[in-house]
């Protein structure tokens, strides 16, 4: 391990904070490898000498780097696959029985990473529900990494994102080769747009929204952010509408005024009515 | 169509293959300068909108470390049946997602295995379109990619 | 559940069976479309059969049509896992009557999350939160 006792106390309070991230001690081995790129680029020999070229300097270029790297993960299409089943079979019938009406459905992706969760809705969407055609239907994907906020814009996987859990039926239906790369197709990216957001931050210019996706992404904020976060998610929903957290992660304990309903094995969250 | 065959084309597939069936950690390492011997190579041939052939070359050692990552077995366990199976689907693979990059239809030959050099065997009529060089685990291991003569004209 | 491994090459049999015994899978290998076919003609249903495309004699997407025939096997799936990654191909794969599409190279958890949607793995076992060093 090339990165020391203070340069990961270091990093712990840079990222906590940069951007309300809270870095696990036990995250060592997370920092030597999302680290070492960068060390590679900049012709540094370890993940170590780039938390020491950090300390030594204000860099707001490589402190954006760091950032980046270390909020990247490997996300997966359909994650989980239980949601996604109640989100289909009972979430959006009812959100459109709802919003007939005004035919308009919102749904935001709020931890988007390079896309797959949007885009799984988006598919999801446009193979079962041919009635929103004539919608007005807003996706909307925001994270804080503009590098992958870039790679989800492009609709561009490699084979190995390609085979995390996209059905085949969908890759054959919605994608086309391009090099050693698959691209989604240009009118399933023609409804999505996806956005540089802090969660920890402002958030500006955000619609209401019948669903949020807010998953595995609560771990890396304290108790405090969390429950900032928490609340105004729930604040961003249309009456009625729904968020979604991970499935090992709940609002209780942070926060009041909220109540669940429990959809083929999925908890959604929704606000408490008076 | 040579350009199709980009350094940082093959240098990201044969990484990613790498990552994905040896081992994530493992980095391979571009180097430059002479190649060292390689000693054993596998080999894949691509016909359709261009015809050539992809080898894939390892030094004796470096062939047996990946043939251990693939089986999950001890590197001196292995027969040498097993090691070239290994070099063989290893090239598959290379091969099969360097053909992704070529305008359809394009079909893979079956892997096959071979001792010496990746330069210099069962080339034919041919042109040495790239030679890339890696060392991984401090051992040679090159991506060579052959055009057939034949379709050199087009 | 009990799992069909269908490739010529021994190490990627390794491979595969490796993934599949971690979770708790029956694995049976076949290193060609006849051995396949010998296996389950002497009475072998597995849950799921994993098959390669490229293989001498009989391909893959000969032995998915021919394993399509045999009413014993109805609720078998299979799934596709070769080099062959054109969406045109899947649909072929698709259409002789595969269930699934693994391009190789993959990660272990991607076996995982296919096995998931061919509903012959009980949901949970999501792994993508181990570590990918360098598996950018």
């Amino acid at each position: 391990m090339s990165v020391d006792v203070l340069d990961f106390q270091f990093l712990q309070s840079f990222l906590r904070q940069r951007c309300a991230i809270v870095l696990g001690d036990d995250k060592h081995y997370l920092v030597e490898a999302r680290l070492s790129p960068i060390a590679r680029d900049l012709g540094l020999d370890t993940a170590g000498e780039v938390v020491r070229t950090l300390r030594a300097r204000k860099d707001v270029g490589l402190e954006d780097r760091v950032v980046e790297a270390m909020t990247t993960n490997e996300t997966s299409w359909f994650r989980d696959l239980q949601p996604f089943e109640a989100i289909r079979a009972e979430v959006i019938p009812e959100i459109l029985d709802r919003n007939r009406p005004a035919r308009h459905l919102a749904v935001w992706s709020a931890a988007a990473s390079t896309g797959q969760e949007l885009y799984s809705l988006a598919l999801m969407l446009d193979q079962h529900f041919p009635e929103l055609a004539g919608w007005r239907v807003e996706l909307v994907g925001t994270d804080l990494n503009s590098a992958v906020l870039e790679k989800a814009r492009a609709g561009r996987f490699s084979g190995l994102e390609i085979n995390r859990g996209l059905p085949a039926a969908l890759i054959a239906r919605y994608f086309t080769r391009e090099g050693a790369h698959f691209v989604v197709s240009p009118e399933i990216r023609s409804r999505v747009r996806f956005e540089k957001m802090n969660l920890a931050g402002p958030w500006v210019g955000l619609p209401k929204f019948d669903l949020v996706l807010l998953r595995n992404v609560l771990i890396y904020f304290d108790a405090e952010d969390k429950r900032r976060i928490l609340e105004k998610a729930l604040a961003q929903l249309n009456p009625g509408g729904y968020l979604l957290l991970g499935a090992a992660e709940s609002p209780y304990g942070l926060l009041r005024g909220v109540t669940s309903v429990s959809i083929l094995g999925t908890t959604f969250y929704r606000t408490e009515v008076a | 169509m040579t350009t199709t065959f980009t350094e940082d084309a093959i240098s990201e597939i044969t990484r990613m293959v790498w990552a994905a069936i040896i081992d994530p950690s493992d980095e391979l390492v571009e180097r430059a300068g002479e190649a060292p011997r390689r000693e054993l190579t596998g080999m894949v041939e691509i016909s359709g909108t261009w015809t050539g052939s992809v080898c894939l070359g390892f030094s004796r050692r470096a062939a047996r470390q990946a043939a251990a990552a693939m089986f999950g077995a001890d590197a001196d366990a292995l027969d040498d049946d097993e090691v070239a199976d290994a070099v063989g689907e290893l090239v598959n693979v290379v091969g099969g997602n360097l053909k992704g990059l070529l305008p359809p239809p394009a079909q893979l030959s079956l892997p096959s295995v071979r001792e010496g050099d990746p330069t210099t065997v069962g080339t034919g009529r041919a042109e040495l379109v790239s030679e890339l060089q890696f060392d991984w685990c401090d051992e040679p291991l090159s991506v060579v990619i052959w055009r057939a003569d034949d379709a050199a004209g087009d | 559940m009990h799992a069909l491994v269908v490739d010529d090459s021994r190490s990627m049999r390794s491979i595969l069976g490796r993934i599949l015994k971690s979770i708790g899978v029956e694995v049976d290998e076949a290193a060609d479309g006849a051995d396949a076919l010998a296996q389950v003609d002497a009475g072998m249903v597995p849950d799921v059969a994993l098959v390669d495309w490229h293989m001498p004699a009989m391909n893959g997407v000969e032995l998915v049509a021919e394993l399509r025939q045999r009413p014993e096997l109805e609720h078998m799936s299979i799934m596709m896992v070769t080099t062959e990654g054109e969406p045109e191909q899947i649909g072929v794969a698709l259409e002789a009557g595969a269930n699934e599409y693994l391009i190789k190279p993959f990660t272990a958890d991607a076996v995982v999350q296919k096995l998931t949607l061919l509903g012959k793995w009980p949901l949970g076992h999501d792994t993508t939160d181990q570590p990918k060093a360098g598996a950018q």
